[in-house]
């Protein structure tokens, strides 16, 4: 008998003939999730075995495992010898073993779930499943079977190859597609709550990220670049390794500051952001850029303000996955994702420098055009790219 | 290097690390009974009479050594309090330790009253007197502000009280004040008295309260029987002959010089920048650098390897200032303020020329924001 975890995967059942190159993104996805740990990774026709690990540490691989995009669920299982005789010596020894004195054992009604993905098994399923119902209640009189709202699911797992998984518990994983097969896209990262959230949600399309934050030495602090590291490398369990791109924001908000009407400073300072963040795509062949903007939730994201700055686009999509969210709703994914205590740390984002009295709410593009001309945008964009350093979040 | 952020913490002196060094060889645990503990014990007690020698009142086993002076004010607050005061009275002055241990005293259903401050940064004296009622069980008043280093009159404070309620517990949270300003603890008519090693080139994690009368205090953790039954858990002898070695480092020069230290920082200062007190301990120094924000400048001056404080480094976190706010300063003015903190090791060259890298700093920031 072996301890493993078992993985299924949710929708990669939908994809037809190109299922093969889900299947193996999914594998080297999981694989990258768990580097580091000594521990056996497969794909046995459609279930994700990980096994040979050290039993101390399979709390800490699980959760990595989880986080995975493309999985639905995972068990703790047991794998042993496919074989009618193996099996009912588990239940008739291990099983009652390892649950005596366990919670779980406190139940009233349990069911036997048995799937045969290897019919050669000599026992049709369901007769397989009050077969071993019965060896259990040999044990257990107490025990009442319930084949509709059973307390306890006992699931044995028959696959190909001779193996069976027996498992009692299933956990819920992330669903989502395999990162990796939806393209690349960079993510806005500002160190608020909605940025790691949006990123959060394209990954779970299957999108690969890259991250990319403005900060305003020293307007902000040194440890509010500090906790957006940190925000990556949270968000990193889902996404994958990958890179947050930090680029100085100072010297731009200086010359806006200097040239421009106040009330402008932060529509401009935004398709900044956008120009700067187009350019490094394109740079980078990725095909879209991600933000954690939210209608109406700050004076700079009205429908107006998101349309002036889409406006200095000239090739990639903008997504904006939290758009029509309520804070409540963004706030409850953080907290799932595990971002939400590091987010409302209060380090300020260079947005609160040089913050206006009144920012515009309604920004009129060809005022806005006007306020910027005044500015070498072409020059500061490319001196800002130049000076970016980049943290590889490993 | 130019460290001005003094009431943060100090560096330790080397006599001090030395003694730290040599107590760590001594493990016998103070509270056994065979010689060499008895004999440990024993040093222990004379470190707090040498102590209290140093505050100017007596020892009489009336001071118990703490984990930190933000655990002597929890035990001061919490530990003096009886549920039958109609009213607590604090200031809005407080360092965290005391103002925030006053909140959890009112959500336990205390009345607590918080005393504003006067534009000179003291407590508001006439406030005080209004405030105060005959059935005040308990006082608690910094001695010496952390954030604006503004000096309470104790004694003065103290007539206030007792005028009114005569059995009124007078605490004051002296960290920024001991070792630091010369005084007779004993003059000033206090119970109970907060103080600190860090804050005076001794070691971290230890504090120390000293009470007048050990029966008003009821301990806050429980434990065994050390400190009087007042503080639990075994004695951190280290730090206890290291806070030793930094008492007897004290020397009565250190305040002038420190007020020729204060001088030269203030000297060269641009005349743009105001300092927000015209009174107040040479060691704490708080600015107001209008138009900026002052943490932009902690940040400038950081890179230049100058390294101040915004403000209490307890509270610095949260936007603004307590003091500056209860004395009145604009929220705008708040923002761009900064404490400056010296101690007996800044030389005046250093302070003069780290006043003129902040006045550079200010100037160009300033310039910037127009």
């Amino acid at each position: 008998m072996q301890k493993v975890i078992l993985l299924r995967y949710g929708e990669i059942h939908l994809k037809g003939k190109n299922r093969g190159s889900f299947e193996r993104l999914l594998l080297s996805n999981l694989k990258d999730s768990v580097a580091g740990f000594s521990c056996k990774v497969e794909n046995r026709d459609g279930r994700y075995i990980l096994s040979g690990f050290d039993e101390n540490q399979t709390e800490e691989i699980a959760s990595r495992a989880s986080k995975v995009f493309g999985f639905v669920s995972y068990s703790l299982a047991d794998k042993i010898e496919a074989k009618t005789e193996k099996i009912e010596e588990y239940f008739r020894s291990f099983f009652p073993q390892q649950f005596a004195g366990n919670s779980q054992f406190s139940v009233q009604t349990f069911r036997f779930e048995v799937k045969r993905a290897d019919k050669t098994f000599p026992v049709h399923s369901d007769e397989f499943a009050s077969h071993l119902g019965g060896i259990v209640l040999e044990l257990f009189p107490h025990l009442k079977v319930d084949l509709h709202k059973p307390e306890l699911t006992v699931s044995v797992d028959i696959r190909l190859g001779g193996v069976c998984f027996i498992s009692t518990e299933k956990i819920a994983c992330h669903g989502g597609l395999p990162v990796g097969c939806s393209g690349r896209a960079l993510a806005l990262l500002s160190g608020g709550i909605d940025s790691p959230v949006a990123a959060f949600m394209l990954a779970k399309r299957g999108m690969k990220l890259e991250f990319l934050h403005f900060h305003s030495y020293p307007y902000t602090s040194k440890e509010a670049r500090a906790k957006v590291v940190k925000l990556a490398q949270i968000v990193r369990a889902f996404t994958g390794k990958t890179k947050l791109h930090i680029c100085s924001f100072t010297h731009i908000q200086e010359e806006i500051h200097k040239n421009c009407r106040g009330d402008y400073m932060i529509t401009i300072m935004r398709r900044f952001m956008m120009r700067i963040a187009e350019k490094m795509c394109l740079a980078k062949s990725m095909s879209a850029i991600v933000t954690g903007e939210n209608l109406a939730q700050v004076a700079s994201q009205t429908v107006e303000g998101l349309a002036s700055t889409d406006a200095v686009l000239e090739k990639l999509p903008v997504f904006r996955p939290v758009l029509a969210f309520d804070k409540n709703e963004i706030i409850a994914l953080a907290n799932k994702i595990g971002t939400y205590q590091t987010s409302v740390l209060p380090y300020e984002d260079c947005c609160t420098a040089f913050l206006p009295q009144n920012p515009l709410i309604k920004p009129n593009l060809e005022k806005v055009e006007k306020e910027e001309s005044r500015l070498d945008i072409e020059k500061l964009v490319e001196e800002a790219i130049a000076g970016i350093e980049v943290e590889e979040i490993e | 290097m130019i460290y001005l952020d003094n009431a943060a913490t100090t560096p330790m002196l080397p006599e001090v690390v030395e003694a730290y060094e040599k107590a760590t060889a001594n493990f016998f645990n103070p509270s056994s009974l065979y010689q060499p503990a008895l004999f440990l014990r024993e040093r222990c007690e004379n470190v707090k009479a040498k102590i209290c020698k140093k505050l100017g009142v007596n020892f009489d086993g009336n001071f118990i050594f703490t984990g930190s002076a933000t655990e002597a004010n929890n035990l001061a607050l919490f530990g003096l309090a009886r549920k039958n005061f109609e009213k607590i009275l604090v200031t809005e002055g407080e360092h965290p330790s005391v103002y925030n241990s006053a909140l959890a005293l009112q959500q336990q259903g205390y009345v607590v009253e918080f005393v504003p401050l006067a534009p000179n940064g003291e407590i508001d004296y006439v406030k005080l007197d209004e405030m105060m009622t005959p059935s005040t069980g308990l006082v608690s008043v910094i001695h010496v502000s952390n954030e604006t280093g503004a000096v309470n009159d104790l004694a003065r404070i103290s007539r206030i009280i007792r005028r009114k309620n005569k059995s009124c517990i007078f605490h004051s949270d002296g960290v920024q004040a001991f070792g630091k300003l010369s005084f007779i603890l004993g003059n000033f008519g206090v119970d109970a008295y907060t103080i600190s090693a860090h804050k005076m080139h001794g070691p971290k994690g230890i504090g120390g309260l000293w009470v007048r009368d050990r029966k008003l205090l009821k301990p806050i953790m429980h434990g065994g029987e050390q400190e009087y039954n007042l503080r639990p858990g075994t004695e951190n002898t280290a730090n206890i002959f290291a806070f030793e070695a930094a008492v007897n480092a004290l020397s009565v020069m250190d305040y002038d010089k420190l007020e020729k230290v204060c001088s030269a920082f203030k000297n060269n200062l641009s005349p743009n920048i105001k300092c927000n007190l015209q009174q107040h301990s040479p060691y704490i120094l708080s600015i107001t650098c209008p138009g900026v924000k002052g943490e932009t400048l902690v940040n400038m001056l950081s890179d230049k390897e100058v390294y101040i404080g915004t403000g209490s480094s307890c509270s610095s976190k949260k936007v603004g200032n307590k003091s500056l706010a209860s004395m009145g300063l604009k929220k705008k003015d708040i923002e761009g303020s900064l404490r400056i903190s010296f101690s007996k090791l800044t030389s005046p060259d250093l302070a003069a020329r780290a006043a003129q890298i902040l006045s550079e700093a200010y100037e160009t920031l300033k310039a910037k924001m127009k």
